[in-house]
Order: C-alpha cells, then structure tokens, then sequence
C-alpha cells in the first residue's frame, strides 16, 4: 500500500497551497504533469526540464481553461507543482510504518514520485525530473491492472494485432510493452538503490515478491518476445520481396511500421536483459546492504543539530575550528606539514618509549590521552574475547558451528560471557569484518606473522593483525588453526535479545593438517 | 631480511602513499596502475597501515581514492587564515570572525541536508539558499541581544563562539537581488562566498539557477563515513569548548 502514501501527502499539499488553488484544479494539474513525467521518462528515457513543463502546460491552460496564460505564469505555476508539491522543497516526504519483526520500531520511508537529476554547464546548470517508480505505480494502480498481468497481457493483444497484420495497433502495443518493460527495470534499478541508500527502507517481502513475479513470468516472456521478434523478421523479408516483385504502397507503408515493432522489440528484449542483469545482483546488494547494517544499526549518530547545539553553548577554540573543518577541505591545505607539531609529536613517542620496558609493539602514537588509551585498550580487549569464543566453540563442536548454536551453547555453558557478547555490538562487527573478507576467510597463519613483522597500533577498529596476534600470543594452542571462515547457513534470520537481526551464519575452523 | 616479492609489495606500497600524500587523491582510471596494484591485499593492507599511522583514512568513490586527514591529526595542517584567503579574498575587509561566520553557515546546510540518526544521515537531496538563510537566521536571532558581558562569552580562547557569529549576522547588510551583490558582506554575499569555496572543493554543487545546494557523493561519503560514524562521536564533542584538553598557546 506505499503507493497511496504519495496521493495523501500531494493532498495535503494541495489543501495547504496558497497560490493557484482558486484558478486551478490543482490536483488535476499535479496529475496531468505526473503523467507527463511519465511519458518522457518511459517513452523517451530521458528527463525533463520545468521549462518543458511550463510548454507543455501553457498549452492544455489554454485548450482546456481557454484561458491565455503568459510563459512566465506558466513557468511559474511549472515550479510551483513540481518544487513545491511533487519536491516538497527538496525535503523527502517521510511514512511511518511499523516494523512487525520487532513489534518496537517504527521504519520511516523515503516517499519520492520524481528524482532529479542535475544537468547544464557549471555556470547554467538546472535540474531535470523523471518520474520514480512509485510515482509509475501510483498512475498504474488507478487502471487498476494487476502488476504481475500487465506484461502478459499486453504480449497477447500484441501477438493477436501482428497475426492480423494490424501493424499500426501492434506497434502502439509494442510501445506501451516498453514502457512496461523499463518500469519493471526502473523498479529493480530502484529496489537496488534503496537497498544501498537504507536497507530499513525495504523489507525482504518486497524482494521476495519481485523475484516471485519474475521468476513465474519472465523467462516465459522474454522468449516470446525473442519468437516474436524472429517471427518480425521473417515477415521483414517476405515483404522485401513482394515490394521488390510489385510496388504497391500500401505494403510499403506496412514495411514501415514493421520496421518501427521490430526496432522496439529490440529495445523490449534489451531492457530484459538488463532486468536479468539486475535481478541476479539484487540478492548479494541485499546480503552485503543487510550485514554492513548490522555493524550500524545499534548505534544512534551524532547530528550536526547537536554540533551546532555544542557550539552555540560552548564555542570553538580556532585551533579546534580547524580540526573540525579538517576533514573537509583538499589536500591543497592540508599538504603543507607542520614540523613544530611533528617535532613535539616525536617528543611524545620519544619519552613514552622510554617509559616503555618489553612491549614496544604496543605503540599508542597519537594516542596521548591516557582515557582514549583506556577505551581503545578495552575495546581490542573485547575483540580479543569475541574472537576467542568463536575459535573456540567451532573447534570444540568438530570444527565448524551455527551462529545459533554458538549462543545457545555459550548462553548454557558460561551465561556471563553471552550476556556480555551477545549484547556488545562488536560481536557483530566481527563476524561482519570475517564475512566481508575475501572469500569470507582469514588467515590466521599470515595475520600472525604480519603481527610479529610489523610495529602495530591498537585502534578502536577491528584490525585482524594486531587480534590476531594478541589472540595467538596468549593462546599458543591456537596457532594450528590455518584459518577462521564465515559462510551463510540458511536464508533463516535471527533476532538475538530482540536487538539484533542477522542471517543465521556458521563458523568454521581449518586446522593445519 | 625481507622477502625480495615482499620488498617489492612495500615499495609499491609506499609509492601509492606518497601519491595520497602529494595529492590527496588518486584517480584510479587514469592511473590504473595504482588500481590493479591495490588489488592486491598485503598492498592495500600496507597502505592501510600507513595512512593510519599519518592519522588519516582513505575510501573510494566513483573510482578516485581519497585521503582524508583525522581530527586529530598532528602531521598534516593548515590555518584558518589560509581558508580565509582562499574563501573570502586577500583583503583586510574580512576579519576572522567573516570565516567563522561562513563555517557556521556551512555547518547549518550540513544539519537540513544529513538530519537522520539511522543507518543513512541524509535525509534530503538539496536545500534552497533562502532556506538556508531562515534557517542561519533563527538559529543566531535569539542571540542578537546577548549580554557581551557574560562572563561565559568573554573568554579569550574561545574565538568562535555565538556572541561573535550572531552580532555579525546581524549587522551583515539584507540584500535582495542576489545578481547585483554590491555588498559582499551581506547575509546573501557571504553564503555565495561560502557555497562558492566549497563547490570548489568539490564539495558541493550550485544547482537549478543558482538557487539550491545540492551536496556531492564525496560529501556525502565523508559525513557517513567520517562526522556521522558512531566511532568518531568522542573527539567530535570534545573539540567544543574543550580547551582544557589542549595544550593551548596564546597567540
């Protein structure tokens, strides 16, 4: 039910405009521009720009209202209907739903009929709109055709117009194939970036569905289309040498248009392959989206509203300004090196090491404050625990064990250290950090020795080396294991102290043999 | 002694941090080289290690490698005074307290474009420029009338503080017609001074006219993975009013 979304959030547009409202049936308006968006973004594949608008609605103002209204007005009423209404200002429309997998949270979605797209020189540059998905949906569902029919349906009319040699009829049904075709690609294409935008924007129902829909009718479209096409062909050839025996234009005006339904079935059977492309991908955009959320999802960020807040209560001294803005700006400024500050840097490494008397791999550069040592020590200590449990409960269970199983014979075997894994988000971090690993393994053999060859610096990130070979320094039974893999199990999610939802992984160890 | 393929990799490694250093990106199409090098995973873990021992980080977008220095990064520096002869001109007209006024107009855009405290901190694609004037405006108007004599406002170090940025404003002439800007210190002027600099850092665009603001995927990427990043939040809010954590000079 998104799509109905939009219509109350252009209602209440609508209802809260102060201009145009007593000429103009806006909502009409609004409409009539949404469905040419539509025509030029599926007919034309391209965008359009509010000037375009403008034309196009000088023109029905005064066909339909018999009303001449100046380009400048029109310009105008354009701005209005897609900056104000369609754009709300550049500021997403946002829908609250409730989430049902945690019955707690409320996922609030990103409602967009239009997208923009930046065009023009750097001096003119302006923006173009195309019509959204959603915003397809919106004009599709008020035919009230069922979505997963219309392709099919329309294929037949198409079939049926060609086997009576009605080519004008069959080429306009091929037309509006297109359009069906590049909206289920713009669909997947959009499904695709709101998985990379915000995963909590999508729910896996909605893959589902997509991949239902074209898993039953797809292929069995795709080769129809390819039939047809060979069937077009030959009907191309036939004709050839009818009109090559006997002119007759009458059979040339039909070559024509056979012509035109074999150039768009080209386009038809092009953006399938490009719908395939998509669909083969959609899967692991959704798996790696899914995982790299897991690291994030628990933790609230910090705003720019709190910095400014921080800021207008307490300032900024100047050198602090700069390291705010640092950051930022190119290394144009940021390449010249500040040698006092180096010098007094090397200073601080200098007198540390002395202080130092074994352990001179525990490098804290940079690290001069002894509450952020802390913190970063507690943290590697925490990924060392974590990457211990794991190591260990696969090796015990014959080498190899299920996220499930893990915690639910860590939460029978030692109760305190699930409640302190299970709810540290740094549990997560690392089984994201092994998955996302190439091949989703790690060599625990080179790791350790890049430890003992390299000076390294604990961070609060998770750095394999430096774990590594703290791990194995303390756990000497360890260095047998070549390496620590992480593959998916099940398409099974798991929702651990109703906190975190992960796919059910297992963990498994390679010992040296 | 080290592996004759191993000195090789660190070489390699070393040559590509240097570049970072030089240049402070690296377009991975034209210098491909570079590209098909840090596919290798001990490169890409050497030079890792070497940016973030210069307390730096690197990511990727649209194929160009950038090197972005920490908060607290000691090696690699820059004054305000250099911004503020880059952003506003070699001219004494412009005190430092015209710079500070432009950060804290930039920093407003950045609180309306990356409001949101999930997974994604962007939550609208462009803010129109008289948006972001209100928005500058009600944020500094309840501070026009502050008391400069507020022990709280009067400390020396504190250099940008809201006192400053609110009187400035203030007096910072309205100018309607944004074409003839006449008066280069007026709220108008000094948010295209503002926005002009940091589209030349490739931070933002200046779109549809010339009337809105449309943040770059660069910027984008250094607020999600740099001001937003829950592991930064510490040394973000310690840098306001903390000057007792810094070994401060008086100038």
């Amino acid at each position: 039910m998104e799509w109905l979304s939009p219509i109350y959030f252009i209602a209440e547009k609508i209802a809260n405009a102060k201009r145009y409202k007593e000429e103009y049936e806006l909502m009409n308006l609004a409409f009539i521009v949404l469905l040419y968006f539509q025509e030029i973004t599926l007919s034309e594949d391209r965008g359009c720009d509010v000037e375009e608008i403008a034309g196009f609605l000088k023109k029905l103002i005064t066909h339909h209202y018999d009303k001449d209204i100046p380009f400048r007005d029109a310009l105008d009423l354009a701005t209005f209907i897609v900056e104000d209404i369609f754009r709300n200002g550049g500021a997403f429309f946002r829908l609250n739903t409730r989430d049902f997998t945690s019955e707690k949270n409320i996922k609030n979605m990103v409602i967009k009929l239009i997208e923009t797209d930046q065009v023009g020189l750097l001096d003119d540059q302006y923006n173009t709109y195309k019509i959204t998905n959603l915003g397809c949906e919106v004009l599709f569902r008020t035919l009230e055709i069922d979505k997963t029919m219309r392709i099919s349906m329309e294929m037949l009319r198409l079939q049926q117009e060609f086997e009576k040699g009605n080519y004008d009829t069959a080429y306009r049904s091929t037309q509006e194939l297109l359009n069906l075709s590049r909206q289920l690609r713009m669909e997947i294409e959009e499904t695709i970036r709101k998985i990379k935008v915000n995963i909590d924007l999508i729910v896996k129902e909605e893959i589902d569905e997509l991949h239902n829909r074209l898993d039953i009718n797809f292929e069995k479209e795709r080769q129809s289309f390819e039939k047809l096409l060979n069937q077009v062909y030959t009907r191309i050839e036939m004709l050839n040498q009818e009109i090559e025996l006997e002119y007759n234009q009458h059979k040339e005006k039909m070559l024509y248009m056979i012509n035109r339904v074999s150039e768009n079935l080209d386009k038809i059977i092009l953006e399938f392959a490009k719908v395939l492309r998509f669909k083969q991908g959609i899967d692991l955009v959704y798996e790696k989206a899914l995982i790299d959320s897991i690291d994030i999802g628990s933790h609230k960020r910090i705003t720019f509203n709190k910095l400014l807040d921080d800021f207008e209560g307490k300032g900024l001294t100047d050198e602090n300004t700069v390291k705010l803005m640092k950051p930022l700006l190119s290394f144009k400024f940021n390449k010249r090196l500040n040698l006092k500050k180096i010098f007094e840097e090397q200073r601080v490494i200098s007198e540390n090491k002395k202080e130092k008397t074994n352990d001179n791999r525990l490098d804290m550069k940079g690290l001069v404050d002894n509450s952020e040592k802390e913190r970063v020590k507690e943290i590697n200590e925490h990924y060392i625990k974590i990457l211990d449990t794991l190591i260990k409960y696969s090796y015990s269970n014959g080498g190899t064990v299920t996220l499930s199983e893990l915690l639910k014979a860590l939460k029978n075997n030692e109760p305190e250290v699930y409640e302190e894994i299970s709810n540290d988000r740094n549990f997560y971090v690392v089984l994201v950090r092994i998955y996302q690993s190439e091949g989703r393994y790690i060599n625990l053999v080179n790791n350790y020795k890049t430890y003992k060859d390299l000076k390294l610096i604990p961070q609060s990130d998770f750095v394999f080396n430096y774990i590594i070979g703290k791990l194995l320094d303390r756990k000497k039974s360890y260095r047998n294991i070549k390496g620590i893999y992480i593959e998916k199990d099940s398409n099974e999610l798991i929702i651990i102290n109703n906190r975190f939802k992960v796919t059910n992984v297992r963990i498994g160890v390679e010992t040296i043999a | 002694m080290l592996s004759y393929e191993y000195r090789k990799k660190l070489e390699r490694a070393t040559n590509i941090y240097h570049n970072l250093i030089k240049y402070g990106e690296i377009n991975l199409e034209e210098e491909s080289v570079i590209g098909t090098e840090l596919q290798d995973d001990e490169i890409r873990e050497i030079v890792d290690v070497l940016v973030t021992n210069a307390e730096s980080f690197i990511f990727e977008i649209n194929k160009t490698l950038y090197l972005i220095p920490e908060v607290e990064n000691k090696i690699l520096s820059f004054s305000n005074s250099e911004i503020k002869e880059e952003m506003l001109g070699s001219s004494s007209t412009y005190t430092m307290e015209y710079l500070y006024l432009c950060y804290y107009i930039f920093i407003t855009f950045l609180s309306l474009i990356y409001e949101g405290e999930g997974y994604n901190p962007k939550t609208r694609d462009s803010v129109r420029i008289d948006e972001i004037r209100s928005e500058v405006d009600k944020r500094l108007k309840p501070h026009f009338n502050v008391d400069s004599d507020d022990p709280k406002y009067i400390d020396f170090k504190i250099k940008f503080n809201i006192t400053i940025v609110s009187k400035l404003w203030n007096i910072a002439e309205e100018h309607k017609d944004r074409k003839n800007i006449k008066n280069q210190k007026s709220q108008i002027g000094l948010i295209d001074k503002t926005f002009e600099f940091f589209r030349r850092q490739g931070l933002v665009q200046i779109t549809n006219r010339k009337i809105e603001i449309t943040p770059t995927k660069k910027l984008d990427e250094i607020i999600k993975q740099y001001y937003t990043h829950p592991g930064r939040e510490h040394s973000l809010i310690k840098l306001f009013g903390g000057v007792e954590d810094e070994q401060y000079q008086p100038d």
